[in-house]
């Protein structure tokens, strides 16, 4: 008999929204959070927009209410603990003794600070700051939001670039069916960073204007920052501590293209490999699928890629879809954990989230986006994708409970 | 803790000792470069010239080490290649952040940036054998290796892989030695030298034993602090407790004892007065994935029944037939990871 794994906290902070509460408001006005760069500074500042958090590093540390000073911060970790904090506050975090661990997500970890320690180093090494340099490894952030979260039996991170959060996830949810553990908090963190931006332009799929997940005419993903946060709990934990669960995580799949490092393959296979698994690991059919949050970045390829894949997995019955990123751009790492909630919160709220910006209906597939809010839905089961460089394909599935 | 019997069937390991061709009973007493770096291959035998041209070094080494631990295991396709890496591709890192400062943010070559990705070295072995199935990446310090492993373990019991290719790798540059040498960070503290290393291993682990099986991994068990008043004595003790063994059913132990602390593991030696005790970072060095040594060591030892000379501590006995050996690794009080390994 399987253990059941449920979500009973939750935080999130992005373009979109500091908290659940304003990302959720946002969310139901279809607002968006694509704008101008204003903190990081980057020459693209002004010619590439993007989903940036606006809020300096030190506003960040002033939210951390148990945190210990005295010691540098990546923004990448600030960003993480601001979230998990909200997440843990959700689910009683302090008031609940149970076996505890963190999976935690970040594609370059500290290299918003690792970059200027470099960029010191070069010029004269005595001067770069040691500090800088210590929080760059992906594990740094997640050490410290198990100092901020008193967790001390087991702590790890993933870093499979955009998939990163849901393999967290998916890492998170068989400690606990398997290794003994009752709670885990998981989720993902990426900051802006010259680094992400400069790549991703060199790639030459950055958009100038606010990306058009599945249209025809898209031109290509903007870059966003931020953090998601997940408390999983197990069913045992649940009955101890009684509270009403958010969701319980269904399914999961985690395939690869084996394509191309940065391009996914034209027929989606590991798409549809990886959705394909979180159907089967659910036991549900393709009918019970009420929404998919979708990667959608917003590129050319990626989006075809996934639209194939969708209408070969859900055999001309697909359902509603549509792309966040629209709204708070692509938050790399972070982006399973952010599009997780989005998830959650469509089933609590009975709500299809919109995909903004969409015009036209790409001409290869029959298929286009959900494009405006939609109230009052049956949302019970839905999808939930993230896919990656390099191949990375994962896939989750969230049911009302 | 996981008990049950996962068995570790084919293991290939790059180092500063010549293990990728000749294994572990070869000792090479003196490696010339700055710090423990690997002993590569000629390359040129193994890739393509675009390959050559294009892979980094963790890329090569990593490709080759894990296609090396497939065939030592009998296997064309694993069901998931789960990889742990702490500071994962380096050398494209430096080069594309290089790039981004000389050049001033203008007309950027995104190769460099493209084979940064912690996750390219799972991908790009992935690709080398065309392989769809799960992928995952792992970056978490000196739990970067037994996190993957771990992943790998649960996959198993949740019954989503028979085969799983596991595996770590770390990459070493001139200019993060530089950096972890001013941080003091795997030095000698007394003579403040690098004791810096770099390396990959493989293996491929099954629920089901093969005649290619080299040993059995009975349980495991990761630790990131210790709790208020619990000693390593304990984590130990209480360990091989849950595993229902004894002390003196452990023929070896294999100690992450390094020079950066040289007395961390003298509480675990006394508890186990009748076991040898291997030591092997004095050989390969210090670096987050250098404990997956330890079970590339631990793995040949029980299939082959015998321990190197080089790598025992000098005032134990060496074993007669070794059938039990425990792991233990942590750094500087944390990240504690056991493993207890069995003849097969």
């Amino acid at each position: 008999m399987s253990i059941r794994v449920y979500i009973t906290g939750m935080g999130i902070i992005s373009a979109l929204g500091d908290g659940i509460t304003e990302t959720l408001a946002n969310l139901q006005n279809s607002s968006s959070g694509i704008d101008k760069i204003t903190l990081l500074s980057t020459k693209h500042a002004e010619n590439l927009p993007g989903g940036e958090v606006k809020l300096s590093n030190e506003a960040l540390l002033e939210k951390l209410e148990r945190l210990k000073g005295g010691k540098t911060h990546s923004r990448t970790a600030l960003l993480a603990m601001v979230a998990a904090q909200e997440a843990a506050h959700m689910a009683q975090w302090h008031h609940t003794k149970a076996r505890s661990a963190v999976v935690s997500a970040t594609s370059v970890g500290g290299m918003d600070q690792g970059e200027i320690f470099y960029q010191d180093f070069l010029k004269d090494k005595p001067s770069a700051r040691l500090a800088l340099a210590k929080t760059h490894d992906c594990g740094n952030h997640t050490e410290q939001i198990a100092e901020l979260l008193q967790i001390e039996a087991y702590i790890a991170t993933t870093s499979t670039a955009c998939s990163s959060a849901l393999n967290a996830l998916i890492h998170g949810v068989r400690l606990i069916k398997h290794g003994g553990f009752e709670r885990v908090i998981v989720g993902g963190t990426d900051a802006y960073s010259r680094f992400t931006i400069n790549g991703f332009n060199a790639l030459m799929i950055l958009s100038d204007t606010p990306s058009q997940p599945f249209d025809k005419n898209r031109k290509g993903l903007n870059l966003g920052e931020g953090a998601g946060y997940l408390v999983l709990e197990s069913e045992d934990l649940i009955a101890r501590y009684p509270k009403k669960p958010l969701a319980e995580v269904k399914g999961y799949g985690n395939a690869c293209d084996a394509y191309h490092q940065t391009a996914s393959s034209p027929e989606g296979e590991g798409a549809y490999m990886s959705m394909k698994q979180a159907l089967d690991k659910s036991l549900l059919s393709t009918e019970a699928i009420d929404y998919i949050n979708t990667h959608g970045t917003g590129t050319v390829n990626n989006d075809l890629s996934e639209s194939i894949a969708m209408q070969r997995l859900f055999q001309g019955k697909v359902p509603p879809f549509s792309s966040t990123k629209s709204a708070t751009g692509h938050t790399l790492a972070a982006s399973g954990g952010i599009e997780a909630i989005f998830s959650i919160l469509a089933i609590q709220e009975h709500l299809l989230l919109p995909n903004l910006n969409f015009q036209e209906k790409m001409e290869e597939v029959n298929i286009s986006p959900q494009t405006v809010l939609l109230k009052n839905q049956k949302v019970d089961h839905v999808l939930s994708n993230s896919f990656g460089f390099g191949g990375n394909n994962s896939s989750v599935i969230f049911a009302r409970c | 803790m996981l008990t049950g019997t996962i068995y570790i069937n084919g293991i290939s390991c790059i180092s500063a000792q010549p293990t990728l061709e000749q294994g572990i009973q070869v000792l090479l007493e003196k490696n010339d470069s700055e710090h423990f770096k690997c002993i590569e291959p000629d390359y040129k035998i193994h890739f393509s010239p675009i390959a050559l041209r294009r892979l980094s070094r963790i890329l090569k080494f990593s490709i080759l080490t894990a296609q090396k631990s497939l065939q030592d295991a009998g296997l064309d396709m694993p069901e998931a290649i789960i990889t742990g890496t702490g500071l994962g591709c380096l050398e494209d890192s430096e080069k594309f952040l290089l790039s981004v400062i000389e050049n001033q943010e203008e007309n950027l070559s995104p190769t460099a940036f493209i084979f940064s990705t912690h996750n390219t070295i799972s991908g790009q072995i992935a690709m080398t054998l065309k392989c769809n199935r799960t992928n995952n990446t792992f970056s978490n310090r000196y739990f970067s290796f037994e996190s993957a492993l771990l992943e790998s373990i649960l996959m198993l019991k949740d019954g989503d892989a028979k085969n799983i290719l596991v595996g770590s790798t770390d990459e070493m540059i001139p200019m993060i030695r530089e950096v972890t040498q001013n941080m003091g960070l795997w030095i000698n503290p007394n003579t403040g030298t690098t004791i810096t290393g770099e390396g990959a291993c493989f293996a491929v682990i099954s629920e089901t034993m093969t005649e290619h099986s080299y040993a059995a991994i009975l349980a495991f068990k990761l630790v990131f602090k210790l709790s208020t008043g619990e000693t390593i004595q304990d984590l130990v003790l209480s360990f091989l407790q849950e595993a229902q063994s004894n002390i003196e059913d452990i023929d070896v132990l294999i100690s992450g004892e390094s020079e950066e602390e040289p007395q961390a593991y003298t509480p675990v030696y006394q508890i186990l007065p009748h076991s040898s005790i291997i030591t092997y970072k004095h050989l390969t060095g210090e670096y987050f994935t250098a404990s997956s040594f330890a079970y590339f060591l631990g793995a040949n030892i029980l299939k082959y029944g015998s321990v190197p000379a080089h790598y025992l501590k000098i005032d134990r006995m060496a074993p007669t037939r070794p059938r039990k050996i425990l792991i233990y690794n942590q750094n500087k009080g944390k990240y504690h990871s056991l493993a207890l390994l069995a003849s097969v």
